[in-house]
């Protein structure tokens, strides 16, 4: 049987994607360029640390507090920060279903496992386990947050899978975060987005935002056939068939359960800002 | 009211591009660091000296700590960050070029100085070590970290060193033309900074009336350090430190 032709919402996030992976890529590699004196005169040459909205987080304290940014953290930094705030106070969490490109590389890797483990992808977790491990990210989240306003130095950069995957070549990657890209990349093989769920703290921020975004998912009870084509879709394994208004702490607003996309029937599951 | 993909896609693409454009027009995008040490304003603190007197120090208490130096910091960031002259950091490196103090980035001394002997780095974490013996901030360097002979010329003068570490930069001292097979300078161990005085120039053998040929001038009193008399006279200082270094080399 041949699969149906993908829709239009998947090609456009899937663009989004990749515009995003492919723009911090090159940026990484102009710096490697910039080493050897041959940078690509029309692409920044920031370091990674500079585009991270993340940065900017980590150095709110020292900032409030003694009027300096933590080290390699630019201002740039701040003003992805707040962009980042603003997506998610619109739709919650985009950043991380549209834009991160550690989420989209692990997504991609996602589907390497989805045609491995076909239907058992995505379940090797209990959910007995899965539910409370969902809250490790932000232990992660305060551990960096304090570490770094102590030290004042970006601490997470040690064992950042984001600038790993990036700049894994440039031999200033500490060995720890590679280890981490390691066991990022093979849990990638067993489970949807592992860092996202379990570890990431950015991730562990932005999901605040789902209790208060102007727009949500929400579902249509009277039209729902319960199929769980949406809860199937779900790759942070969220039941939206059980929810009117999704409001999971989990929730990156990909948008992959909405009907546009999985839900068969129009108008069930949908981004909106009133109640269906 | 909802909205679909396309609407989401627009959205991005407007808040994260029109974002960096306004931010980038007002100047408040930067991705280059903007690193303002807080002691800024007070650059210099004043402190009792051995002799009983106030003296003015440079004032070192910035949040910033040599191990969170990267190779992507330029020299003028690490300057700002730590409150260090980056004369001294340009000079105690080496780099002829003084526009190549602000640009120059910690990694890049990686290709500076290159054909080292095999247990001999001169790289990032030499500038963390030179970093930390300045300011006095803990650091742990490792043992295969040199510096070149300026920086530790430069550290002797200005930095308060215990015995360990005036012993462990002499012993990590690198200086150009050093062999892997003897470790030590086959050209001259004696390196000419802005604040080796005229008299130490004499103290190495070198004659007054070489001295007089080398800068084209009379000597002046030998307290006269190389900076200053550049500076006085409107000399390039850069040609007269290299000028004398070369003489230096011979003794």
């Amino acid at each position: 049987m041949k699969n149906p032709a993908p829709k239009l919402s998947n090609i456009l996030r899937l663009s989004v994607q990749i515009l995003f992976f492919l723009f911090i890529a090159a940026i990484a590699l102009n710096q490697k360029l910039e080493e050897m004196r041959m940078t690509i005169t029309w692409l920044p040459t920031s370091c990674l640390h500079a585009i991270c909205p993340f940065g900017g987080v980590e150095s709110l304290y020292q900032l409030t507090t003694a009027g300096v940014f933590v080290q390699k953290i630019e201002q740039s930094a701040i003003v992805l920060m707040i962009i980042a705030f603003v997506l998610a106070i619109i739709a919650g969490p985009l950043f991380c279903g549209w834009i991160c490109p550690l989420g989209s590389f692990q997504e991609w890797l996602g589907k390497l496992g989805g045609k491995l483990f076909k239907r058992k992808f995505n379940t090797f977790i209990p959910n007995n386990i899965d539910r409370y491990l969902r809250f490790l990210r932000y232990g992660v989240l305060i551990l960096v947050l304090i570490a770094t306003a102590v030290s004042a130095k970006l601490v997470f950069a040690d064992y950042d899978p984001y600038h790993a995957l990036f700049r894994f070549y440039s031999g200033e990657v500490a060995i720890s975060a590679l280890i981490v890209l390691g066991i990022v990349i093979v849990a990638s093989l067993f489970v949807e987005r592992p860092f996202c769920k379990y570890a990431c703290p950015y991730g562990a921020l932005l999901g605040i935002f789902n209790f208060f975004s102007l727009f949500r998912i929400r579902r249509s009870v009277s039209k729902c056939i319960d199929c769980k084509a949406c809860d199937q879709s779900c790759p942070m394994n969220i039941t939206v068939s059980s929810c009117k208004t999704v409001r999971d702490h989990q929730c990156i607003s990909c948008l992959k359960c909405t009907s546009e996309s999985a839900c068969p029937v129009a108008d069930t599951v949908v981004l909106s800002m009133t109640k269906l | 009211m909802k909205i679909n993909s396309l609407v989401v896609v627009i959205i991005v693409l407007v808040v994260v591009g029109g974002g960096i454009i306004i931010t980038n027009a007002l100047d408040l995008w930067s991705a280059k660091p903007i690193l303002q040490s807080p002691a800024a304003s007070i650059s210099s603190v004043n402190t009792d000296n051995a002799s009983g007197s106030i003296e003015s120090v440079p004032n070192f208490n910035t949040p910033y700590k040599p191990d969170g130096i990267r190779g992507t910091n330029t020299f003028a960031e690490i300057s700002l960050m730590f409150n260090v002259p980056l004369m001294d950091l340009g000079i105690g490196f080496d780099i002829t070029s003084e526009p190549d103090w602000q640009n120059l980035k910690a990694r890049e001394l990686k290709t500076i100085y290159t054909n080292l002997p095999p247990d001999v780095k001169l790289e990032t974490e030499s500038v963390r070590a030179f970093i930390s013996l300045y300011t006095g901030k803990p650091y742990k360097y490792s043992d295969t970290s040199y510096l070149p002979g300026p920086a530790v010329d430069i550290l002797k003068q200005k930095a308060r060193l215990s015995a360990e570490q005036t012993a462990f930069l002499d012993s990590h001292t690198y200086n150009a033309g050093m062999t892997a097979s003897t470790g030590t300078s086959n050209i001259g161990i004696h390196t000419v900074t802005g604040e080796v005085s005229f008299q130490t120039l004499l103290n190495w053998g070198i004659s007054a009336s070489e001295i007089e040929k080398t800068i084209g001038d009379k000597i002046p009193s030998g307290t006269t350090m190389i900076r200053a008399y550049a500076d006085q006279e409107g000399k390039d200082f850069l040609v007269l430190v290299s000028a004398l270094q070369e003489l230096a080399n011979k003794y």
